[in-house]
């Protein structure tokens, strides 16, 4: 896939959010201060998430109804495919991915040498990351191995970079957590070159509260193996 | 036999409900139809067990008696049903997520129109 000169690209940030009236305006704000572009997914809030955002200056685009974290982002990444951006960087709303590391992961699809670009915090940094979440995701790498065939440090890392044609030719349909695997799967089977990047993830009191449960990070790939099985 | 006359029972109360639902334009015929074909045929099984037998023998099944036969085709029934109803969801499901994101991207486009006509 040719790659145009890194300086002539231009980046988009596409961060899914729901009901995280408390952290978007500071994610958003952190985002823009570094330079990049800032488009909001408001997943069917029922707080002041779209609010916040849009006071914080990023693009916001609502759902009316929640339809999961797969869902908002392909809207973003339409979204961005139709204002033209050449990379699109996907980045948590909780407040536990660092804005200036959105260049570093970006830099591979910049560069030309990727097309698509993990965040690994096993490669970075994982900060108060709880034990049982960290045996959780290393199973879930385990999982990657076996069921997608690809070898990577990190699992579920919401963190991560797409050029705007890679992401228009995985045409990624699971609209739940599932998104993160299929995205991977589908990486794979499309023969797009996959990189991944170091980065750190901050887990706060916050985080941990506002993301899934463990039982339903193993719900995820149960319901992942299903989506594979009846397709 | 008590057992038997209860199931009866039992099949034509739920065949004369589709009937009244029916009747009273709630369902079509053919999704009565549908319905009602495999309690008619519960009530035939227990009406006469010697011909479900002699289908069931028909059928390859030489151990097998009618019931057997009712449940095996019963149970096949009922996961092909549950196979279906799990691929409809999963089709509505997507319909619904392309709706609202194409309503999400049509306002933005709306909202970024109406931005650009005021700056002009």
């Amino acid at each position: 896939m040719a790659a145009r000169f890194s300086s002539t690209m231009r980046t988009v940030v596409v961060v899914p959010a729901f009901n995280e009236e408390q952290a978007i305006f500071r994610v958003v704000s952190g985002i823009l201060r570094c330079g990049h572009d800032a488009v909001v997914v408001d997943d069917g809030s029922s707080d002041a998430t779209g609010a916040e955002a849009r006071r914080g200056g990023a693009v916001v685009l609502r759902h009316p109804i929640n339809r999961g974290y797969g869902a908002a982002l392909t809207t973003g990444t339409e979204w961005a495919a139709r204002c033209g951006y050449d990379v699109v960087v996907h980045f948590d709303a909780d407040g536990q991915h660092d804005p200036d590391e959105i260049s570093a992961v970006a830099a591979p699809i910049r560069a030309g040498e990727a097309d698509v670009a993990i965040g690994s915090r096993f490669l970075g940094a994982a900060l108060a990351l709880p034990w049982r979440r960290k045996l959780l995701i290393r199973l879930a790498v385990l999982f990657t191995r076996v069921v997608s065939r690809v070898r990577l440090t990190d699992a579920h890392n919401g963190f991560r970079a797409l050029s705007a044609e890679a992401a228009r030719r995985l045409d990624c349909r699971e609209d739940g957590m599932g998104y993160a695997s299929e995205l991977v799967e589908r990486v794979a089977r499309q023969g797009l070159r996959l990189c991944e990047v170091p980065v750190t993830i901050t887990y706060s009191e916050y985080s941990t509260s506002k993301g899934e449960g463990n039982l339903a990070k193993l719900r995820v790939g149960a319901r992942f193996l299903w989506s594979k099985l009846i397709h | 036999m008590l057992a038997r006359v209860l199931t009866i029972v039992v099949a034509l109360m739920l065949v004369s409900s589709l009937a009244v639902r029916y009747r009273r334009g709630r369902i079509s015929l053919r999704k009565a139809m549908f319905w009602a074909g495999p309690w008619l045929l519960v009530a035939i099984v227990m009406l006469s067990p010697t011909l479900a037998d002699a289908v069931a023998v028909r059928l390859g099944l030489q151990d097998a008696n009618g019931i057997d036969l009712v449940v095996y085709l019963g149970v096949g029934v009922a996961f092909f049903l549950l196979y279906r109803i799990f691929l409809r969801l999963d089709h509505l499901e997507r319909t619904l997520t392309r709706l609202v994101r194409h309503q999400a991207l049509s306002d933005a486009a709306e909202s970024r129109q109406s931005t650009t006509a005021k700056t002009e």
